[in-house]
């Protein structure tokens, strides 16, 4: 097999991996859509390696884990794989255990609230507090223009802060069939 | 900084930290590289094999095409998380030889120098890698499970033929390995042989992250009628998964399960070979198929597509289609691509015997484009009343809802409005002339595609729980029927109290 790339993508690959997996998976809010897609943009940085390398790789990578994620809500979707993401289980932590670290239950309630967002949005919110970028930066990495993110932003924050104020299901004190 | 960014800094980071898997590098970029073969043909496949080739070295050195040994990993390394996989024999299905190779492992990696939590794996045979999908060869054969029994642990070593009948090849004593915690197969296996049943209780732990998997796994040549199940976190300390296969007695496979750590997570089961129960402490708690316990106790959506509709008495219109919303963004599924569909009824009495009460009921289901058909099904109390949500004892049915109705309703209710289209009541059961509460009562429902197979699924008990009414499946597939079945849930063998079909003899 031809080494194309060279000892640097597997030591980048050994070094990397995890925390990009890590980063997908904020994004995707799915382990396995996570995996598909670090795999991806291993996989396509890997034929321009000698030419990535050269440049910020980690950034590379991440451009192309970012875009692999957009680009996946793009695609039509009877062509799309369907992942299954982890279920809201708030409910059963409240119920099964009444003694549950509160905190425990608020990041639950935040990381599904952060499910609901549109994937440009959520992208958002994982660039800005996640990845700690300013806004400048979350443009460039999205290749979109600031106003753009600061939209998108102020939109999932508004989301997000409507969606952590409403009572979940196991607040309502009694539930008579459900609720629509 | 306000409250709400820094809680998202924290659950975004701690949701993170919960993801460490580079041991599964190799796995699916193993995945990668088929479904790239498959797409891109030959020169496509011969790109991504020279990509995965060396993803895969490095990530995991077993990984080779060149495979001519067994293969057993020491501590993950502190920096890379890898595992270093050390070859400690010949490569072989040899139960005198595998053995060696594990007293060569003992050797190079002593008791004293595995830590606690140390991942340990094993595997040997031809074709003995990517034992995360079907597609793995003739046969294939990897270290299946740590037995506990007693105070001695064993490692078995399972083999899939074509057929995909297990058997085990190879069990080890393992008596001193106190610190095994784990058996890193890419994806794991549930599997059925006597001799598993024989070694009972058995605990098969996969991941040595916190988040532990209990994946499935389907076996070659096993049926394409793969069932991709969903999470579901086991919330209380001390429950536990048991595990069976066809009829095979019931064991315990994992007797680590505690916190919030556990989860089934998703895995492939081909028609169903193995089961899995939920125990509380206080005793069962589900039990059935895998998929049913998937589904037993959340909202559920399966990669298959099929989603679970809701059924709910009451409410607006606007909670309708909020609920349809809740669902779509638990799924990731993006909702302006969406059609809310409510498949139940306004006004009174449609689905109740004796003009029900004036209150609107029904299913509200997701439909994706492209979706097949829509399966509805609504469960009534005495007076009509619709209750397949509520978690808790509805108050205007109380005890006495007896009476379970089961529907086809076609309709949709998208954001303007709600049209009930149909609504056809194909059966009836009155609980109480078998002794029962609807609570003692659930539905399961088999879905027939047009291509043959079944997909089999639990709604939920007819009263109470976290009951749902209908599924919607849109796989692809068209739906030609469905069958509900209405069985017992008490302890015991099931009993089928009632069958109706959809659609009905034609």
């Amino acid at each position: 097999m031809e080494n194309i790339g060279g000892d640097d993508f597997e030591s980048f690959v050994a070094a990397r991996s995890g925390a990009l997996l890590r980063y997908a998976y904020v994004l995707t809010g799915d382990q396995h859509r996570a995996e598909d897609l670090v795999q991806s943009a291993l996989a396509s940085c890997y034929r321009h390696w000698r030419r990535i390398r050269a440049a910020d790789a980690e950034r590379y990578v991440r451009k192309a884990v970012l875009n692999a994620h957009l680009s996946w809500w793009r695609r039509p979707m009877r062509t799309r794989e369907t992942s299954v993401g982890d279920v809201a289980q708030t409910a059963d932590l409240r119920m099964a255990d009444p003694g549950v670290d509160s905190a425990l239950v608020i990041r639950d309630e935040i990381w599904q609230a952060l499910t609901t967002l549109p994937p440009r949005q959520r992208a958002v919110v994982v660039l800005r507090y996640y990845e700690d970028l300013s806004e400048n930066e979350v443009a460039a990495r999205m290749d979109v223009a600031i106003g753009t993110v600061k939209s998108q932003h102020k939109k999932a924050m508004r989301t997000l802060e409507l969606r952590l104020r409403q009572p979940s299901s196991t607040d309502e004190p009694e539930l008579t069939g459900g609720t629509r | 900084m306000n409250l709400l960014e820094d809680d998202l800094r924290q659950a975004l980071h701690a949701e993170a930290r919960r993801i460490d898997a580079p041991y599964e590098l190799s796995g699916w970029i193993g995945s990668e590289v088929r479904r790239q073969r498959r797409r891109n043909g030959v020169v496509g496949a011969v790109l991504a094999i020279g990509a995965a080739l060396a993803v895969s070295l490095v990530a995991m050195p077993l990984i080779n095409a060149d495979l001519d040994a067994t293969y057993v990993a020491g501590p993950p390394d502190a920096q890379s998380g890898l595992l270093p996989w050390e070859p400690v024999g010949p490569l072989t299905e040899d139960a005198a030889q595998m053995e060696s190779a594990v007293d060569a492992w003992r050797t190079l990696a002593p008791e004293a120098a595995r830590p606690e939590g140390d991942v340990f794996a094993l595997f040997g045979g031809r074709s003995s890698i990517f034992v995360d999908t079907a597609a793995v060869g003739s046969e294939t054969v990897f270290l299946q499970a740590v037995v506990e029994s007693g105070a001695r642990q064993v490692v078995l070593l399972q083999r899939a033929d074509a057929s995909g009948a297990w058997s085990v090849v190879q069990t080890s004593d393992l008596a001193d390995a106190s610190a095994v915690k784990a058996l890193v197969a890419p994806r794991g296996a549930i599997a059925s042989e006597p001799e598993r049943a024989a070694a009972a209780p058995a605990a098969l732990l996969l991941s040595p992250s916190s988040r532990q998997k209990v994946d499935t796994y389907t076996p070659v040549g096993g049926s394409p009628d793969d069932v991709v199940i969903t999470s579901k976190r086991l919330s209380t300390p001390g429950w536990e998964l048991d595990a069976s296969v066809g009829d095979g007695a019931w064991e315990p496979i994992d007797r680590s399960v505690s916190g919030y750590t556990a989860e089934l997570n998703r895995g492939t089961v081909a028609n169903y070979p193995a089961s899995l129960a939920v125990r509380s402490p206080e005793g069962p708690y589900a039990r059935g198929t895998i998929a049913e316990i998937a589904d037993s106790s959340s909202l559920l959506a399966l990669a298959t597509g099929v989603v679970v509709v809701e059924v709910t008495p009451d409410g607006s219109e606007l909670g309708s289609v909020g609920t349809g919303l809740k669902l779509a963004g638990l799924l990731g599924w993006p909702t302006d691509e969406l059609t809310i569909t409510d498949l139940g009824s306004s006004g009174a009495g449609t689905f109740g015997p004796g003009g029900g009460r004036p209150r609107s009921m029904g299913a509200v289901a997701l439909e994706r484009p492209g979706a097949g058909a829509r399966i509805g099904a609504v469960m009534t109390g005495p007076e009509g009343v619709v209750d397949c949500w509520s978690s808790k004892p509805m108050p205007d049915a109380g005890d006495d809802a007896l009476l379970i109705t089961a529907c086809h309703v076609k309709g949709k209710v998208t954001k303007t409005g709600r049209q009930l289209e149909s609504t056809e009541i194909i059966g009836q059961v009155d609980a109480s002339q078998f002794g029962l509460r609807t609570s003692d009562i659930d539905l399961v429902v088999d879905i027939e595609r047009a291509d043959g197979s079944v997909n089999r699924w639990r709604l939920g008990s007819a009263y109470g729980g976290s009951t749902r009414g209908g599924i919607i499946d849109d796989a692809g597939a068209r739906v030609t029927g469905y069958t509900f079945r209405a069985v017992t849930s008490v302890d015991g063998p099931r009993q089928v109290l009632a069958t109706w079909t959809w659609p009905g003899a034609q």
